[in-house]
């Protein structure tokens, strides 16, 4: 099923305006307010699958409804653009059921914004060669949702330590040093909610946690508006098969609870310990990102912006000599320091 | 009157003379070098040699260097006292000291500063020279053993014995300064793509969240007791009301 937003006055497709946070048509500039728009009541998800003759994956086949021309989209594609006629389309059958996303954040950032704050970040960039930071080979900047997991989890921890305090005083000639032990024992109920994980295999996992935080007050129930004029991928993984890293993310903070809750020893050694992390929750959502490809010196460069805060992943080409050049200038003028202060105590200059 | 004008300048010449002469002592102020070749180990043509370079330290830092080699002074005896003793004789407050007692079968060499020499040749310092020495020693090079003394004392008496410490040295400045160097940028260049900048407290929900059971409970006291090291001046005080000096504790050759 394919959905595209008509302009009730001029007919042409309307697009989710991040500025505004409405649905815009870019020919006669009427808003639409999107919460005036009934949430999409599709069809149970049903995939149809033909072989294409052009690269041998699996397509499926929906047609546009402006120029007709037959779409063929990425089996993961909820949303994209007519290939032919440019016009966004959302494929609202790949949005039902049990793929529908019950939240999103919306763009709150635009395409020219996100360029602006690219460029700029790329001028910022100290180690950066100097071709890069001009900025001016940006490939393609697309707006994407990407299907994430916000997890709500129940931590349980105990832990038992052995402590030390430590005091130490003079007795005439001697130091007496008196060391107390003491058996510990913590036991910690912690609750985290909104533990994002994406769910999408084809944004890499490092690229996707340097992004967050994302604002949750900007959160919306899902509309299918919001995705006119973005791309938009569906989970290919569900929430009990991305569990495990929120399981080893939540062990490292609740360790972390642990720790902070045994203080005023000089020293603790853990005897034993245990975590239970436990699932409450998983809301699917879809979260915005600009994806931003990048030619430089003969190889493509990948980098995601946080299309709600403007927040910047991906590591850039390195400027190797200038690297290495201000190594050696803190190194030189670290020495020379050194060397200052031995000579203006009676040292030699080498 | 005009007699007495006339010969003016006779009397400014003695006055000079007499100002000059009371004034030289304390321009020196009594440091002096002094060999005393009793066991007769090194030559008469060594000797004037290590005048000279005993004299460099006598200029340069105002301080006397003694050297004296004694053919019944054995290890077995108290050498350090005959050295105070040696010392005191000389009634001088600034003095770096080589002895050499060479009673066969139990020969000894010791080291010791007084005054500026005993805050500038610490213990520590020495010690070094007596190992420095130690080769020239056994082997029987006793100008060379004696001119390394001389070349170290100079060295020592020109740097403060705080810069003896590794920090000090260009090779591990140099080290710790590249280290320092490095390790900033490769932070800056491993962060240049972006940071996780979230926590453990980012997602906590803090209202639902604590310690819901905890125990500390005492088991047992430890008592250990060291003795208090000893004040880090790096001399040592003698017995018996001696001078106070620093030492190398002597070596056995």
């Amino acid at each position: 099923m394919v959905i595209q937003y008509k302009c009730p006055d001029c007919g042409a497709d309307m697009v989710f305006d991040s500025k505004t946070g409405r649905l815009y048509c870019d020919s006669c500039g009427r808003s639409e307010v999107i919460d005036d728009y009934k949430a999409g009541e599709f069809k149970p998800f049903e995939e149809h699958f033909h072989t294409s003759a052009f690269d041998g994956d699996e397509v499926n086949q929906y047609q546009c409804n402006n120029c007709g021309a037959i779409l063929l989209t990425d089996k993961d594609t909820t949303a994209t653009e007519c290939s032919f006629c440019g016009a966004p389309i959302i494929l609202g059958d790949r949005l039902s059921g049990v793929l529908a996303p019950s939240k999103v954040i919306p763009f709150a950032i635009s395409k020219k914004e996100a360029e602006t704050a690219f460029k700029k970040w790329c001028r910022h960039g100290f180690f950066m060669p100097k071709g890069f930071k001009q900025a001016d080979r940006i490939k393609n900047l697309t707006g994407m949702y990407v299907p994430f997991w916000l997890y709500d989890v129940q931590g349980h921890g105990e832990v038992f330590a052995h402590c030390t305090r430590i005091h130490r005083h003079d007795e005439g000639d001697f130091i007496v040093t008196k060391t107390h032990h003491y058996d510990v024992y913590r036991k910690i109920d912690a609750k985290y909610n909104n533990i994002p994980a994406d769910a999408s295999e084809k944004m890499p996992d490092n690229l996707m946690d340097k992004l967050e935080p994302f604002d949750y007050s900007g959160m919306k129930n899902f509309n299918t508006p919001y995705l006119a004029g973005f791309i938009s991928e569906k989970y290919n993984y569900t929430d009990k098969e991305m569990f495990s890293r929120i399981q080893e993310r939540v062990t490292g903070y609740m360790e972390e609870y642990i720790a902070s809750s045994i203080t005023g020893y000089s020293s603790v050694h853990t005897v034993n310990h245990e975590c239970h992390i436990m699932q409450r929750s998983a809301e699917y959502v879809l979260f915005p990102v600009w994806i931003v490809y990048y030619d430089y010196d003969h190889s493509e460069y990948t980098f995601a912006m946080n299309g709600q805060t403007g927040k910047i992943a991906g590591m850039p080409p390195l400027n190797k000599a200038k690297a290495i050049s201000s190594m050696a200038a803190v190194t030189l003028l670290l020495f020379i320091i050194c060397r200052i202060i031995t000579v203006l105590m009676g040292g030699p200059v080498l | 009157m005009i007699t007495y004008i006339r010969n003016i300048h006779r009397y400014i010449f003695i006055l000079s003379v007499i100002l000059f002469s009371c004034l030289v002592p304390f321009m020196t102020a009594n440091a002096k070098t002094l060999i005393q070749d009793d066991a007769d180990i090194i030559s008469d043509n060594e000797e004037e040699k290590l005048y000279n370079l005993c004299n460099s330290i006598l200029k340069e830092y105002d301080t006397s260097v003694y050297i004296w080699t004694d053919p019944f002074i054995s290890g077995s005896m108290n050498f350090g006292y005959k050295m105070e003793q040696f010392v005191s004789k000389q009634q001088e407050t600034d003095v770096v000291f080589l002895m050499i007692g060479m009673c066969p079968g139990d020969r000894i060499y010791e080291i010791q500063g007084y005054g500026t020499a005993q805050d500038m040749i610490t213990d520590k310092r020495c010690a070094k020279i007596l190992d420095y020495m130690h080769s020239d020693m056994t082997e029987g090079k006793y100008y060379s053993a004696i001119e390394k003394f001389c070349n170290k004392s100079y060295e020592y008496m020109g740097k403060s014995p705080k810069l003896d410490s590794v920090i000090f040295s260009p090779i591990i400045q140099l080290i710790l300064c590249l280290i320092i160097g490095i390790l900033p940028i490769a932070i800056m260049v491993y962060n240049s793509g972006g940071r996780i900048t979230t926590n453990s407290r980012t997602y906590l929900d803090k209202n639902n969240s604590g310690v819901i059971g905890r125990f500390d409970r005492y088991t047992y006291t430890t008592v250990k007791r060291t003795p208090k090291p000893k004040q880090t001046n790096n001399s040592s005080e003698s017995g018996g009301g001696g001078t106070s000096h620093s030492s190398g504790g002597g070596r056995s050759f």
